[in-house]
C-alpha cells in the first residue's frame, strides 16, 4: 500500500516580501508583485468601500478602479513602504466620489447628514454583541466624522495624511476624530 | 507571380509566421495607441493544449507610399534571448512577404515588450 | 456621559489626541487623573472592538471567490511601464528591432529571483539607451535576507545581471551599481493543517 504525499505548492518568495519591495517592483512593472499587493490589501479595501458606500453594490467597481489608478500612479509614490495607507486613501476618495455622484440631484449638506443606514448590509434585526453595536453606531455617524475615523482606525493614516486627503486643517481632523470617538463611546456604553 | 494579399489576409499570415518562431509566447497589439481611459493590452498566447494560437491581437500592417509599414510587439519566453528572437521574427516576416508577392517594405519594427 | 468638566480640566479632544500620539510625551496631569484614564480606557476598548470587527469583515472578504483579482489584473495598463525602446541591430536597413526598458527591468528582477537570499527592487538604466554603444550604468536596489554574506551575494547578483543584460540586449554596460536597501527575514515555513 502506498501513501500519497501531497505537497503544498511552494509559496512564491515574493508573497512574504515587504510592502516596500512589492511597491517598488510593481512601480517598475512587475505584475506579479502588484497581484500580491492586490491580494494583500484588496479585502481591507473592499471592507472600507462597503462602509463608505453603505452597501456592497458598487464595492467591486470602486476597488477595481482604485487598483487601476494605483497601477498608473505607483511610480509617483515616494515611499513604497506607505503603500497601504496610500491605497486606502485612493479607495476612500473613489468611494466618496461614488456617494456624491448618487446624491448629485439631492441637496444635502454632507458635513452633517448621517449615513443612509437603511442601506447598510450590516444592519441586523437584533444587535447582540459589541461588534454589531459598533457597526450600527458607525453607520449612524455623520459622514465627515466617519471618514476621519475610518481613515485613522482602519487605514491607520496619520493626521497629516487625513488632513491632506479631506482638504481640512489638522485641527479640524483632530476635532472630528474626537467627536466621532465620543459619540461611538456613548453608543457603545449603552450595550454594556 | 502572385499578388500581395489584401492587408487583412496578410495580417493573418504574418501573425501565423510570427507565432511560429521559437521563443515567441505572446503577440501584443502593435497598433498605434488609441487614447482610452483604460488601455488594456490583450495578448495572443499559444495554447498549450492544442498548440494553436488563439489570435486576438495582430501584426500591424499599413500601406504607405514608400511601402509596407509593419509593426509587431511580442513576448519572449526564457531561456530564449530577446536579441535572437526579435531577429528571427523579423526574418520570418520578410520570408513570408517573399512568398506572397514580395511587396516593397518601408519598415519592419519588432518590439520585445516582455521576457518571462 | 462624559463631559469636559469631569476630565480634570482636559477636553475629550485633548485625550483623543493623546491616545493617537501613543501617550508620549507623557502628561502627568492626564496619567494621574482617574477620569482621564477612564475616558482613555474607553477609547482603547473601542479600538479593540473595532479591530475585532475589522478582522471578521476582512476575513469574510478574503474568503470570497477570486474573480475580482483577475478582473483587476486584466484592466491595468501594461503599456504604462514600457519605458524607452532599446535598439537591437539587424543588417537590413528597413529593420527596426528593439526591446523595451520595461522588459529589461523584468529580466533584471528575474535574474535576482534566481539568486537565493536577495530580492531585486527598482532598476534604472542610466544613459542614452537608444544609442547603440553608448555607455550605460545599471542601478539596482536590492534587499538581502538576514544573516547572508552581503558582499558575496551582491557579487553573485552582479554577475547574474551582467549575464541577463548580455543575453537580451546589446547595451554597452559600463557599470552595475547595487544598493542594498534593507534586510528581510526568511518567511516561516508554511505548516499543513
Amino acid at each position: 500500500m502506498t501513501t500519497l504525499l501531497q505537497r503544498e505548492p511552494a509559496p512564491h518568495p515574493l508573497e512574504s516580501a515587504s510592502d516596500l519591495t512589492l511597491a517598488d517592483r510593481a512601480a517598475d512593472g512587475d505584475v506579479r508583485a502588484f497581484e500580491i499587493l492586490v491580494r494583500r490589501y484588496g479585502p481591507l479595501m473592499r471592507v472600507y468601500a462597503s462602509r463608505v458606500l453603505g452597501s456592497n453594490d458598487e464595492m467591486d467597481d470602486v476597488v477595481q478602479e482604485s487598483f487601476i489608478t494605483a497601477w498608473q500612479q505607483l511610480p509617483t509614490l515616494d515611499n513604497g513602504a506607505a503603500v497601504k495607507s496610500w491605497l486606502m486613501r485612493i479607495v476612500s476618495r473613489k468611494s466618496v466620489d461614488r456617494v456624491r455622484a448618487r446624491r448629485q440631484h439631492v441637496d444635502i449638506d454632507l458635513t452633517d447628514a448621517p449615513a443612509p443606514a437603511q442601506h447598510s448590509p450590516h444592519r441586523l434585526a437584533e444587535a447582540g454583541s459589541q461588534t454589531e453595536a459598533l457597526t450600527r453606531a458607525l453607520a449612524d455617524l455623520p459622514e465627515d466624522q466617519r471618514r476621519c475615523w475610518t481613515l485613522r482606525e482602519l487605514a491607520e493614516c496619520s493626521y497629516g495624511d487625513i488632513a491632506e486627503e479631506l482638504e481640512l486643517p489638522v485641527s479640524t481632523v483632530r476635532g472630528l476624530l474626537a467627536r466621532a470617538r465620543k459619540t461611538l463611546l456613548h453608543e457603545m456604553e449603552e450595550w454594556r | 507571380m502572385s499578388d500581395t494579399p489584401a492587408p487583412d489576409l496578410l495580417t493573418d499570415q504574418l501573425d501565423e509566421a510570427v507565432l511560429a518562431v521559437p521563443g515567441v509566447d505572446a503577440l501584443y497589439s502593435a497598433a498605434p495607441l488609441v487614447a482610452t481611459v483604460i488601455a488594456s493590452v490583450i495578448a495572443t498566447t499559444v495554447e498549450a493544449v492544442t498548440g494553436r494560437p488563439r489570435v486576438t491581437s495582430s501584426v500591424y500592417v499599413a500601406e504607405k507610399k514608400t511601402g509596407l509599414e509593419i509593426a509587431v510587439k511580442i513576448g519572449v519566453t526564457l531561456p530564449y534571448a530577446a536579441t535572437d528572437v526579435s531577429r528571427r521574427v523579423h526574418d520570418a516576416i520578410t520570408e513570408r512577404l517573399d512568398q506572397t508577392g514580395n511587396p516593397a517594405v518601408a519598415e519592419i519594427a519588432v518590439t520585445v515588450a516582455r521576457i518571462d | 456621559m462624559i463631559s469636559s468638566d469631569e476630565l480634570s480640566g482636559h477636553t475629550f479632544e485633548e485625550l483623543s489626541d493623546y491616545l493617537d500620539r501613543g501617550r508620549t510625551p507623557a502628561d502627568p496631569s492626564i496619567d494621574s487623573s482617574p477620569e482621564c484614564q477612564t475616558a482613555l480606557s474607553g477609547m482603547q476598548r473601542l479600538r479593540r472592538t473595532h479591530r475585532a470587527l475589522l478582522r471578521r469583515d476582512v476575513q469574510r472578504e478574503s474568503e470570497r471567490e477570486e474573480s475580482w483579482v483577475s478582473s483587476i489584473l486584466q484592466h491595468i495598463n501594461l503599456e504604462a511601464r514600457a519605458g524607452r525602446d532599446i535598439p537591437i541591430s539587424h543588417p537590413s536597413p528597413t529593420a527596426r528591432l528593439s526591446v523595451t526598458e520595461g522588459a529589461v527591468r523584468g529580466i533584471l528582477r528575474a535574474a535576482g529571483d534566481n539568486v537565493p537570499g536577495i530580492i531585486v527592487g527598482r532598476c534604472r538604466l542610466d544613459g542614452d539607451v537608444a544609442n547603440l554603444g553608448a555607455p550605460i550604468t545599471v542601478r539596482v536596489d536590492a534587499t538581502v535576507m538576514e544573516g547572508e554574506n552581503i558582499p558575496a551575494l551582491a557579487d553573485q547578483l552582479r554577475e547574474a545581471l551582467y549575464s541577463a543584460l548580455h543575453q537580451h540586449t546589446e547595451l554597452s554596460v559600463a557599470a552595475v551599481d547595487i544598493t542594498i536597501r534593507d534586510l528581510y527575514q526568511s518567511a516561516a515555513p508554511r505548516r499543513r493543517k
